[in-house]
């Protein structure tokens, strides 16, 4: 090419760059409105034991909210039962104790906690346990996710089918604490606490060690 | 009209870049081809393959008249093919869906969908491996050259789909053919 070449297009070529940058823009369009908004994919690293997760989001109610949730992780320590679960052979449980906080007025039913190890493997509360009590002949390790309010106050809530609001007779505290357990397997200790309401937010907090 | 050395060259490499172009186009699978299309791996009984969510390799599989599982019994006119085999998930949580695994016949006809007694392979912990198991009912016919389809997602064939090639010949098939009385389903099994 001659340089009279590059002077004619010179401002063609420049167009050229926004253009190929729109090109991927529209192509992402399915990543960005249907992929990552049904995945954990906006974190907020507290880079501490103690974070605030805030998110908007639509409830059943069709209508838009706030959360705002302060949470702290109180420990996260091995243990040899927890409740009458204990890990399977090779594997440890680990019981998670954290304090939230929030304004009575917010739905905070049933959260998503895991745990992440140093390699950022992500590990849920399922899974790896049996009977703490080998005589046990009722045990169950199926588990149910973690109810993550108080049980006698759990604070309002949205019905799934209707979209109505229920308003508890006795309101939520402001703070209260939750304990959970999870199994990783021997040789992987937790480094983190995830912890969210509805995709894609979600809270990343350290453990102290 | 004036033909300068520039304007050859660049009438050129305008066809050279349409023949190229041109090319490539009859190169590349046409959306038509690709759309639905999943990323396939094919496997053997025995071989692991690493796939989106996990690792997944079966292990074997034997034939019986009635499967047992959870208190429950289901009974056929043919045969239960029970299928064997390891799930690990990676990175995170992944259970493996049973009621996606597909068996494939030779000629086509495809076995699967929900179990008559509940067949289930989770939760799928990272680094805690679960023995788990899938039955298909099938006619004997079905059974010389089937293949399992064992998708990674959900609802879809859009993604990994290990093709396990179960390598039943003729004198396999007439063995399974001849099924066992029961099989007791044992659910997933943790192997950490």
């Amino acid at each position: 090419m001659t340089r009279a070449w590059w002077r004619r297009n010179f401002w063609w070529m420049v167009a050229l760059v926004p253009a190929l940058v729109l090109a991927l823009a529209t192509s992402s369009f399915r990543l960005v409105n249907l992929y990552l908004p049904w995945e954990w994919s906006r974190p907020t690293v507290a880079g501490a034991s103690v974070g605030t997760l805030e998110q908007r989001y639509n409830a059943h109610d069709g209508k838009e909210h706030d959360r705002k949730v302060t949470v702290e992780v109180l420990s996260v320590k091995s243990v040899p039962r927890f409740e009458d679960h204990a890990a399977i052979v090779g594997a440890t449980l680990w019981e998670v104790q954290l304090r939230l906080s929030a304004s009575p007025d917010q739905d905070l039913k049933h959260c998503t906690i895991e745990l992440v190890d140093a390699e950022g493997t992500r590990y849920g509360f399922e899974g790896g346990r049996r009977a703490a009590d080998p005589d046990d002949r009722f045990y169950s390790s199926t588990v149910s996710a973690p109810y993550c309010v108080p049980e006698d106050t759990p604070g309002p809530t949205v019905d799934g089918f209707t979209g109505e609001w229920s308003e508890p007779e006795v309101p939520r505290p402001e703070s209260w604490e939750l304990r959970t357990a999870m199994v990783l397997p021997d040789g992987y200790e937790p480094v983190q606490v995830r912890i969210g309401w509805k995709m894609p937010e979600y809270l990343v907090l350290d453990i102290d060690s | 009209m004036k033909f300068t050395r520039e304007g050859l060259l660049t009438l050129l490499i305008v066809v050279a870049a349409l023949f190229v172009g041109s090319r490539v186009v009859q190169l590349i699978p046409s959306s038509d081809e690709q759309f639905g299309r999943p990323f396939e791996h094919h496997a053997a009984v025995g071989e692991a393959t690493e796939i989106r969510t996990g690792t997944v390799k079966v292990t074997g599989f034997d034939s019986a008249v009635e499967i047992e599982g959870h208190g429950a019994v289901a009974a056929s006119t043919a045969l239960f093919l029970v299928v064997d085999f390891e799930w690990l998930a990676k990175d995170q949580p992944h259970l493996f869906s049973v009621t996606e695994i597909v068996l494939q016949a030779a000629d086509g006809r495809r076995f699967g969908g929900p179990a008559p007694v509940v067949a289930a392979c989770l939760p799928g912990q990272p680094h805690i491996k679960l023995a788990c198991q899938a039955p298909f009912e099938v006619p004997a016919d079905a059974l010389e050259g089937a293949t399992l389809r064992m998708p990674a997602a959900t609802h879809t064939e859009r993604d990994d789909v290990v093709i396990v090639d179960l390598g039943i010949d003729a004198a396999r098939a007439a063995e399974l053919a001849k099924p066992k009385d029961r099989i007791k389903m044992t659910g997933a099994v943790e192997l950490p």
